[in-house]
């Protein structure tokens, strides 16, 4: 790891580094020194979580199947299950999308991927690395009973101009960054699909009309400002827009509610301004607070969801060495949407675990909601400890309460992270703590929520082992226990009030991974995770969660050949997605489709997935610029992997869905 | 997520040939219904007090499928959701062997004491060649049959939903008014059913009237001022364009057509047209064409 922000300093570096006698002598002697504050750090310090993961920059440019995207890297991660196309919100140890959150320097971003799965909405370029923390995070962190990923923007470099334009058939893209002055950076990256080329060229035309293609786009600016050498202001802005309309000239012969115009676009454009300092004794902290503005549109023939909001969120934290054995952090945070919105469509129901939510759209009653003056307000505030009674044994209780403004509630998280250095190369560690989440803000709206709702929350436990293999390799083995109660659930045939905090789940499993580094252009990872993850209705059975998947597979391996050669192979095998069978249906007179008969909630699987992906590279160096032609090629043997059944109108007939086929993508990129 | 929706629909709508082609029948199927008030049929609403009778449209590739069903009336329980369900038991009932009756129906007398503010549930099953279970839930013949459900309002102060009409001379063949004649068996040449060559494209079309759309109660300008409408068309043979079409309560547009390919095999082709208002309204017409 190199410069080290100073957010993730104090999460890790240098909160453990003040934390070690010998480091806190260092800190006294380099307070003043400019590379302290940069935190150059050779060694990755124990995180005051149970479970970090994290993946760097370089490799994320490498990682095969991932078509170099930072955040699609996290899938060689253990305890990171397998998403679909349309499904890009994170599963971590088997909690819902949902129940997890994103954050970019902290701060909460709606989405991780454009079009739900198809590339990140930030730049690869800009990441210096992301964590993953599956459970048992810190108090920092809240308002998510799963787990948390957590993207640190880099600071530009401060060497000299420079520039990378990609060119791929998904995407191109374009990065600046240079110094300004020599205490001021700036850099930014700009990106827009390619997709709506290949829409309007490849795909037959005869069935829809299309009005505005698929695209999307996403951009970040950042400067760095080195106020002195402990203190930094930074400005990140950021945002992001998908969209896509489609025109049905005829009603769908499958689902005739699919007729007219289809339009979605999801946008969100956002300012933030960080001030850090880290001083000498010991003191260090930051405070950043972030605008900005998202909106929603979603329109599928006479359904219609649209909804702007103004995003306010801010966080503070301040760290204090009380004695060499002891450390205090103490922080708040602040959540907030004001938005105005209307709904017109179906009543929605559960998002895990309901599987009408596939029934024809023609098929559903609409419901008709609207108001302006939403307000969604979640401050907090939380407290650390990190102890360290023996130099092995670090302690790290810590507290965390919030309030959820929309539901009047009130939940606090108690946590404990344990760590026990057996040796210099040995650690054992593990945790057990509370976390909550508040309903989804809509969910309590009245008309089409329950604003009786209360939050609901895990009981998380884990523990494992880490094991350093020489300076190059790790290996960790880790098991975990969650408890869910209270999880907001759609009543049975969503009625009023058409919610209920009577969801309960419970999940269990272990993880292994091991990863190795050698020279500066190989590395091999290996995760594999089996776990459980199951749901019930209070007093129901348990079934199993909609994306539970007993065994998650991945190797990947990359590795520079010399003269600008790069090669690298992702495998992955994955245990098939729990499905919902369909026994038989019922004619709808009134609308004039099937209406499918379930049998029990996900009492079957889709056949296993496993696929292969392969990438290759050739840079050729020109003077100052560097060229690269690589080829990032998905499921090499075209595994046909089973992503559900498609039905006939009646649903007497099915067939296999599979996902995607051998998709190559070819790219050009250069760099100054 | 309707974005990644809509992105993994554009990828699959239009790819994939359907398992069943919808607008094909063949084999019975229930392809629509119609609710009439008794002494006021253009009405698909019942007041409390009032008869009704429900009918069902059975499409077979035979003249005269043979079939039993059973069916029972309720108070709809109030769902949000698609399915519909009884919220008490059943005021009326009916259950027809095999070969009893020729046409899937029921009629029934609406409780006076109901409130117009609900909404009725017929629910049951059409047993193509078979006979209803004891407990109308299930067919005892070869084939599972076909349980259905419709969902009618009641007649409100200001708001009585009126059924949709297909008029015979708004229903045109190739720009001629296509006549209703009855389906025949053998040989249908010279019996003044529409002549087409084996293989020939030809136009329908249907012209609907703006009274098919009963203007609706608007709490909000989100809500519809109309009722929407859904055109289906069916066949036995050939083929059609498409199943459906729709009038979303805001277009003006009223006129549909759809082309139809003749099959290279000489014969009488039957059509099935079913207009529906989506608030248990209905109407469905029969024609055919001769195949030369």
């Amino acid at each position: 790891m190199q410069k080290v922000r100073f957010f993730a300093s104090l999460s890790g570096a240098c909160f453990a580094l003040a934390l070690s006698p010998r480091a806190l002598a260092a800190d006294a002697e380099k307070a003043d020194d400019e590379l302290e504050f940069e935190g150059t750090a050779e060694v990755e310090a124990p995180p005051r979580d149970v479970t970090k993961r994290s993946v760097d920059s370089q490799v994320v440019q490498n990682m095969p199947g991932t078509r170099g995207d930072a955040l699609r890297a996290i899938e060689i991660m253990p305890g990171v299950a397998r998403t679909s196309l349309g499904q890009g919100d994170p599963i971590l140890r088997g909690a819902a999308a949902g129940e997890s959150q994103v954050f970019l320097d902290g701060i909460p971003v709606p989405f991780m991927f454009h079009f739900g799965g198809l590339t990140s909405f930030m730049s690869s370029r800009l990441v210096e690395k992301v964590d993953v923390y599956p459970s048992n995070f810190s108090a920092r962190y809240g308002r998510a009973v799963g787990g948390v990923i957590d993207i640190t923007a880099r600071d530009p470099n401060r060497d000299r101009l420079h520039t990378v334009l990609d060119l791929n058939l998904i995407d191109s893209s374009a990065f600046v960054e240079t110094p300004v002055t020599a205490d001021l950076s700036v850099a930014a990256a700009v990106r827009r699909s390619n997709i709506d080329f290949v829409f309007e060229n490849f795909v037959p035309k005869d069935t829809y009309n299309v009005v505005a293609a698929p695209t999307y786009f996403d951009y970040q600016a950042l400067a760095s400002y080195r106020i002195n050498s402990a203190t930094r202001l930074r400005l990140l802005g950021y945002g992001s827009r998908d969209a896509l309309q489609l025109f049905f000239a005829h009603a769908n012969d499958d689902d005739p509610g699919l007729a007219g115009t289809i339009k979605g676009r999801i946008e969100f454009h956002r300012i933030g301004l960080e001030l850090s300092h880290h001083g000498a004794h010991g003191v260090s902290g930051f405070a950043n607070v972030t605008a900005g503005r998202i909106g929603l549109l979603q329109r599928l023939g006479e359904a219609e969801q649209n909804f702007d909001a103004t995003e306010l969120y801010g966080r503070a934290e301040a760290s204090f060495e009380l004695h060499r054995t002891l450390r205090l952090t103490a922080g708040s945070d602040f959540f907030g949407w004001f938005l105005a919105g209307r709904y017109h469509g179906p009543q929605p129901g559960s998002i895990e675990g309901d599987p009408t939510d596939g029934d024809p759209v023609a098929g559903q009653r609409a419901i008709t909601v609207q108001d302006d003056s939403v307000v969604v307000p979640q401050p907090a505030a939380y407290l650390e400890l990190a102890f360290r009674p023996v130099q092995p044994l670090l302690v790290s209780p810590g507290v965390r309460v919030d309030y959820y403004g929309e539901i009047k509630d009130v939940s606090v998280d108690p946590r404990v992270a344990l760590r026990f250095e057996l040796s210099a190369s040995t650690a054992l560690k593990g945790g057990v703590g509370y976390y909550s989440q508040p309903p989804q803000s809509w969910q309590s709206i009245p008309g089409i929520g329950n604003p009786d709702l209360k939050h609901f929350r895990a009981l998380q436990t884990s523990a494992g082992v880490e094991q350093k293999l020489g300076d190059t390799a790790k290996l960790t083995a880790e098991g975990f226990y969650k408890r869910v109660e209270d999880i907001v659930i759609g009543t049975e045939n969503r009625e009023a009030p058409q919610f209920l905090n009577q969801g309960q789940g419970r999940i269990f499993g272990g993880e292994l991974s091991g990863e190795a580094h050698w020279r500066s252009d190989g590395f091999a990872y290996l995760a594999y995770t089996v776990s459980r993850s199951e749901r019930r209705r209070e007093g129901g059975a348990w079934r199993l969660f909609d994306s539970d998947q007993t065994h998650v597979l991945s190797l990947a391996a990359s590795q520079g050949l010399g003269r600008g050669w790069n090669v690298g192979l992702r495998f992955r095998y994955v245990t098939g997605n729990p499905t919902t069978p369909i026994t038989g249906a019922t004619y709808d007179v009134r609308t004039g489709v099937y209406l499918p008969t379930y049998g029990a909630t996900n009492s079957r699987r889709d056949t296993p997935f496993h696929q292969l992906d392969a990438r290759v590279e050739k840079v050729w160096t020109v003077g100052p610029a560097k060229v690269a032609a690589y080829l990032d090629v998905q499921n090499v043997y075209v595994a046909q992997n089973q992503e559900g059944y498609r039905y006939s109108f009646d649903y007497t007939k099915r067939e296999a869905v599979t996902g995607v086929q051998l998709f190559p993508n070819l790219g050009l990129r250069g760099e100054l | 997520m309707l974005l990644a929706a809509g992105l993994a629909g554009w990828l699959t709508f239009g790819c994939d040939e359907p398992l069943k082609p919808v607008e094909l029948v063949v084999e019975p199927r229930v392809l629509g219904g119609r609710v009439e008030v008794a002494g006021d049929p253009g009405r698909a609403a019942p007041a409390p007090g009032e008869s009704a009778t429900a009918t069902f449209l059975l499409a077979a590739p035979e003249l005269e499928p043979s079939l039993g069903f059973a069916f029972a009336v309720c108070l709809a329980a109030p769902r949000q959701g698609s399915r519909s369900a009884c919220i008490d038991a059943p005021f009326a009932r009916i259950s027809s062997d095999n070969g009893q009756a020729a046409v899937p129906s029921i009629a029934f007398d609406v409780p006076p004491a109901f409130d117009p503010a609900g909404r009725l549930a017929v629910l049951g099953i059409i047993c193509p060649d078979g006979s209803p279970s004891a407990d109308g839930q299930s067919c005892d013949g070869a084939e599972p049959g076909t349980p259905l459900a419709l969902e009618l309002e009641l007649s409100r102060d200001g708001d009585v939903n009126q059924n949709p009409e297909l008029q015979p001379e708004s229903i045109a063949f190739d720009g001629d008014v296509w006549p209703e004649l009855a389906a025949v068996d053998g040989d249908c040449s010279g019996l003044g059913f529409v002549e087409v060559a084996a293989g020939s494209k030809h136009t329908i079309t249907i012209a609907l009237d703006e009274s098919d759309r009963d203007p609706l109660p608007r709490p909000t300008k989100l809500d519809p001022s109309r009722e929407s409408l859904q055109l289906s068309h069916f066949t036995t043979a050939g083929e059609l364009s498409r199943a459906f079409d729709s009038v979303s309560w805001d277009s003006e547009e009223l006129e549909r057509q759809v082309s139809w390919t003749a099959p290279k095999q000489p014969g009488l082709v039957r059509f099935w047209l079913v207009l529906r208002d989506f608030r248990g309204g209905g109407a469905f017409v029969e024609r055919a064409a001769c195949v030369q």
